[in-house]
């Protein structure tokens, strides 16, 4: 077993590996273990499964993240992802969960700091692909929601999608992407302010709805999972809660409503 | 567990882009195989598909993520997610690889190979019993496409297999493209693989398409079946009967009628040995 444990140890350092480290290390450990046929060169056994592992992993970042790679082109694209394989190796079992830490990784990636959108519309991205694969809900159960009194209401915890991501970016990286969905060339400024958006599935479609900072607070503060009474307590002072709510209602950004207490709970 | 037999019919890999056609025109197939990592999530399109298929067709699941080769344990969030799936959609079979594709917590989603010698094999044995005790029914297990030799090999593929199959209690998926491939970039005799591989195991067989990449073929699931593949499968299946047998297509995925087309000519193969068949699967099946 002790075999087996040290030749697939280094089997994947050496899978790992950029294409530069690659060349400039040539495969060296794993070279002990392999033998050479007629046809291939222990070498190209190694690149031929090298490369069949890069290139399925960049595949698979191409296919969650489109708009990032048109934005920086195929070969730029391929590049950065070929570092991103190396420095954050997939952990899960299922590949759609690879690449969930792009974004970090291009914001700090020294060749795309001229791009500094790029990790916003990376997390649009990556959001985007969750609530594709997230669970089915169906929506708000107005009916239900008729019959509670305000007190009991005020009692309420309300819920937002099981799909539902956020996103903060100074940079309109929704129009970015929205540009992206069709060939159309859209002159835009890039003008720094804070912007918010939430992402998520309404039956089978997938939204990327911005916020202002009031609904984007509000949307925090429920997402904490507290009785209502206690959301509008911190939103006193500046905020009509209740308008928010209805809004909220109206938009499909909260799907679900449950009583404090537990004791019953509508599925809606 | 799903009792029922996969038909020794021909039949199809499910791929999204065949959805509506399929529920469309409910064509005449057999059954399909569903690859079942692309089924892992929560929710979603992938999932609603995959219900209204099931409705109408049997299928078989098809996975790469149980790492049965690797050193590490099995991982258990992925087998109690396989076992959720399982019971949710019935497939008549349930298989993996015959390879390794993640350590120490590190995934590489590619089928890899390892050397094959007792060492290895005690291993395998110990993964897969502890999967198809956990899973409750034995699993299939698929031969790989290899470009790569090792210098701790000492017995061939087809030995460890057949002694892997005999001693765990699994079955064998045989990709005979898989075999031609690895024939051909590792220098075995793909006939002399075929004579001596144990027919009586082969529950379920896969044909597909290669590359010729000049110094070596690359297993692409991207293009016809080569016609030397359709001489090794006309020859496995005069010597074991009918099989359950797979057209896989996985790259450069073409209209539902080439995959129709492709599956018309292994069962027209499968319809001259029909009756013949020397699979013993109820009774290994009933063994769990």
């Amino acid at each position: 077993m002790q075999l087996l444990v040290n030749f697939q140890d280094v089997f994947i350092e050496t899978m790992l590996q950029t294409q530069k480290q690659a060349e400039e290390d040539g495969a060296q450990l794993i070279q002990a273990y392999l033998l050479a046929t007629d046809k291939l060169t222990t070498n190209k056994q190694v690149n031929i499964y090298r490369s069949s592992i890069h290139s399925g992993l960049i595949n698979a970042l191409s296919d969650i993240y489109p708009v990032c790679e048109q934005v920086t082109g195929e070969s730029f694209f391929y590049a950065m992802s070929d570092v991103y394989i190396q420095s954050h190796p997939s952990s899960s079992p299922d590949l759609a969960d690879f690449g969930d830490d792009f974004s970090e990784f291009i914001m700090q990636f020294p060749h795309t700091q001229n791009m500094p959108y790029l990790s916003g519309v990376a997390e649009i991205e990556w959001a985007y692909h969750r609530a594709f694969h997230a669970l089915d809900e169906a929506g708000f159960d107005f009916v239900s929601f008729s019959a509670y009194s305000v007190d009991e209401l005020m009692q309420c915890i309300f819920l937002l999608p099981a799909s539902c991501n956020f996103v903060e970016s100074n940079y309109p990286v929704d129009e970015i992407w929205n540009m992206h969905q069709t060939d159309s060339v859209v002159e835009m400024q890039l003008q720094l302010e804070p912007r918010y958006f939430m992402i998520f599935r309404k039956g089978y479609d997938i939204h990327i709805d911005k916020l202002t900072g009031e609904q984007y607070s509000f949307l925090q503060s429920i997402n904490k999972n507290m009785p209502f009474v206690e959301v509008c307590e911190e939103f006193t002072e500046t905020l009509d809660a209740s308008q928010l709510l209805v809004e909220c209602l109206q938009r499909g950004w909260i799907n679900k409503i449950e009583i404090h207490d537990s004791v019953s709970r509508l599925e809606t | 567990m799903n009792t029922q037999m996969l038909p020794a019919n021909a039949g199809i890999g499910l791929r999204s882009c065949h959805y509506s056609h399929i529920l469309e025109k409910l064509p005449t197939v057999s059954w399909f195989e569903v690859l079942t990592e692309n089924y892992m999530g929560d929710g979603g399109m992938p999932l609603y598909y995959l219900d209204k298929i099931r409705a109408h067709y049997p299928v078989s699941f098809h996975g790469v993520g149980m790492s049965l080769a690797s050193a590490d344990p099995l991982n258990m969030k992925y087998m109690k997610k396989l076992k959720s799936m399982i019971h949710r959609f019935q497939p008549l079979q349930v298989s993996d690889h015959l390879s390794w594709v993640s350590v120490k917590n590190r995934y590489a989603h590619e089928l890899l190979p390892f050397p094959y010698n007792v060492q290895t094999l005690n291993h395998l044995i110990d993964k897969i019993s502890a999967a198809q005790d956990y899973l409750g029914q034995s699993i299939l297990v698929e031969n790989p496409s290899s470009y790569m030799c090792f210098n701790q090999s000492d017995m061939s593929e087809a030995d460890f297999i057949n002694q892997l199959v005999k001693r765990s209690g699994c079955q064998l998926l045989l990709d005979v493209n898989n075999i031609y491939v690895s024939a051909y970039n590792t220098g075995f005799d793909a006939n002399e693989y075929i004579a001596n591989i144990d027919k009586e195991q082969i529950a379920e067989i896969h044909l597909a398409g290669f590359e010729d990449r000049g110094d070596h073929y690359y297993d692409t699931h991207g293009s016809r079946v080569h016609k030397d593949v359709w001489s090794l499968y006309q020859q496995l299946i005069s010597e074991a009967g009918a099989i359950p047998s797979l057209i896989e297509w996985d790259t450069d995925i073409p209209e539902f009628s080439v995959l129709e087309y492709e599956a018309e000519k292994a069962q027209k193969i499968l319809d001259r040995f029909n009756g013949d068949n020397i699979n013993k699967k109820v009774a290994n099946q009933c063994s769990y």
